[in-house]
């Protein structure tokens, strides 16, 4: 192996057992979690998981109550903010009211101690990098949510840290704006080659950013994995329901074809197959079928019956009620512009998916 | 019906202020008789040593003692809301805002007393003088100060001051650079509110006032237990002109700092 290749082995971030207690309350609960040079990691959870205060003891906010966070092998849990190669951008991005754009990024390079005229540079390739040079003379209540957003950005990269921090980045945009932004923070990602860790509650900017996504509930790490493992294959019901929409249903082990895991499925009414991570549990076991609502299409299959479907331009909604009981939700593509719809209210009709696109769960 | 009892408490509030400003321009010796318009009275107050000395002593005082109790206040009202944890704190908080509520000449007596029991300790302060109203007046300024940045910092972005750290700024550098100057506005309405209360304050002042520093209200209040004289009417338009500019000034600029956040942390 190459000097290169092991120095790419090491992970740039080790973050180990670390635990936060507040109060007698677990924020994080023991986590541990190797990020790469140059990853765009998503911490993804929803409100109380502790992803925002994993990320506050990143950037020295907060003290881990045990553990230790290295960065390049060297533990910085008791270095102060001010000292780390790490910086952040907040989600109010927290830009200081009485300076202008260019003073605002020069603070940090003033606190450096970095010479005037290059310092001048140093601003002027920032706001060159977010596009944002002909508002270096404004003050921040003078600009929208998007330029804000934009010139925090460039703030926390001045200092070229090795470690860029983002709580929320595109929270505060609305959604036209926030897609935009999604793909321009990516090439800048690509441009700074900082690595960045993102914290989100919003399931789609953690697909769309990440180059991996790690889950967190109760102040743990669910799962690691990058977005396409994450969506097609979850660990668990938590990360199926909480990324995308899935269809649920109760199902037990039957047996194994050896590729796929058999599965009794009362809702359905009949056995189906499902993808199964790892040694299948024994016969009988209860576990839960996964499906995503455009794995499945219609026409031929198993019966159902339409309760209600909803046409959304891009896809129609179809929501079956199963021959078990059962409703499942299926999402077709409208590939033609469909005149009128050919599937309406209780139609009987027949549905399908193909075993690698479901999913059995273990809980 | 509320309207009307709006207007008939403004006109209980202002309407003895507009009397006296008109008062204030009677050409007429007796105050109780219109003579007509002049302004004689105005000529005689600045001929008039006693009062311009009172003028002078009060306007020092007021200055002084509203800068010490900025000083203060701000520090205490910091303290006050950044650091909740400790003991005591709601005991401390009482403590602060007492001197508001407390009786003036209750006030003015212990100051007085604690003044003279200074003095026979360790000789100073020497005597009543100008300095002994300026720590009087500080004290109940620094209440006032103190109230309006706790106030001011209840709604402070705390983030901000998390990212100057995260920047590479040390604590004090943090305070002076970003924490100051972002509630700065909080700050002068809270000094111009201390300079107003010491200039109209009466009470405390006559207790802890020796020879030589009489300030603008204590004049004013022996020359009417002497007679009310139309020069009187006059100096209080002054007063009332003074106060009423502070105070509309510190309402100005906190409504604006307040318009100007506002916009800032709008989303869009």
């Amino acid at each position: 192996m190459s000097d290169e290749a092991s120095a790419q082995e090491q992970p740039f971030l080790r973050i180990r057992n670390v635990t936060k207690v507040f109060d007698g309350t677990t924020a994080v609960d023991d986590l541990s979690l190797d990020i790469r040079r140059k990853e765009l990691f998503c911490l993804l959870g929803g409100s109380g998981s502790g992803k925002s205060t994993l990320l506050r003891m990143l950037a020295g906010f907060e003290t881990p109550t045990s553990g230790a966070i290295e960065i390049e092998g060297r533990d910085i849990v008791g270095t102060d903010p001010a000292d780390r190669p790490v910086n952040m951008m907040f989600q109010s991005y927290a830009l200081f009211p009485h300076m202008n754009v260019a003073d605002n990024i020069a603070y940090g390079l003033k606190r450096m101690g970095m010479p005037k005229s290059e310092r001048l540079s140093r601003v002027a390739e920032m706001l060159r990098l977010v596009r944002m040079e002909e508002f270096a003379k404004r003050k921040p209540h003078q600009m929208s949510g998007g330029q804000r957003q934009r010139v925090a950005l460039a703030r926390a990269l001045a200092r070229g840290p090795k470690l860029l921090l983002l709580d929320e980045p595109l929270s505060a945009l609305d959604r036209k704006l926030r897609e935009e932004t999604q793909f321009e923070l990516m090439d800048i990602f690509d441009k700074t080659g900082t690595t960045f860790v993102v914290v989100t509650h919003d399931q789609e900017e953690a697909m769309t950013l990440a180059t991996r996504i790690g889950v967190m509930d109760k102040g743990k790490l669910v799962q690691v994995d990058t977005p396409r493992r994450i969506y097609e294959f979850p660990k668990n019901r938590l990360i199926a329901d909480f990324v995308g929409n899935v269809n649920l249903l109760e199902a037990s082990v039957a047996g194994d074809d050896g590729r796929f895991v058999r599965l009794d499925c009362p809702a359905i009414g009949q056995e189906v197959r499902a993808v199964c991570e790892g040694d299948i549990p024994q016969i009988g076991t209860p576990v839960t079928l996964a499906v995503r609502p455009e794995k499945i299409t219609l026409g031929s299959g198993y019966p159902a019956i339409v309760e209600d479907y909803a046409y959304r331009g891009d896809v129609t909604r179809y929501r079956l009620r199963l021959a078990g009981g059962g409703i499942l939700d299926v999402s077709r593509a409208n590939r033609a512009r469909a005149g009128e719809q050919d599937i309406t209210w209780d139609m009987p009709v027949h549905f399908d998916f193909a075993p690698e696109g479901a999913v059995m769960l273990r809980d | 019906m509320i309207r009307l009892l709006a207007i008939l408490g403004f006109a209980l509030l202002y309407v003895p202020l507009a009397v006296l400003i008109i008062y204030s321009f009677n050409a007429s010796q007796l105050v109780s008789v219109w003579g007509g318009w002049s302004t004689r009275w105005y000529g005689e107050l600045w001929s008039n040593d006693a009062v311009l000395d009172a003028a002078l002593v009060s306007l020092q005082v007021a200055v002084l003692s509203a800068s010490i109790g900025t000083i203060f206040g701000t520090l205490i009202g910091y303290i006050l809301s950044r650091f909740g944890g400790f003991r005591l704190r709601m005991l401390f908080t009482a403590m602060t805002t007492a001197p508001i509520v407390m009786p003036e000449v209750v006030t003015g007596l212990s100051l007085l007393l604690l003044f003279i029991s200074m003095e026979q300790l360790f000789g100073w302060p020497q005597g009543r003088s100008v300095t002994t109203i300026v720590i009087a007046h500080a004290t109940f300024g620094m209440a006032f100060v103190a109230v309006v940045i706790q106030a001011r910092l209840a709604g402070f972005d705390r983030s901000i001051e998390e990212a100057a750290r995260d920047l590479g700024a040390r604590p004090v550098r943090i305070f002076m650079g970003i924490t100051l100057p972002v509630i700065a506005p909080a700050l002068i309405s809270g000094w111009l509110l201390a300079f107003t209360l010491s200039l109209d304050d009466l009470v405390i002042a006559s207790f802890v006032s020796g020879q030589g520093s009489s300030t603008l209200p204590m004049v004013i209040y022996s020359k009417v237990r002497l007679g009310v004289s139309p020069d009187v009417n006059a100096l209080g338009t002054l007063v009332i002109l003074v106060v009423a500019t502070g105070l509309i000034l510190g309402a100005l600029i906190m409504s604006r700092a307040e318009a100007r956040r506002r916009r800032s942390q709008d989303r869009s």
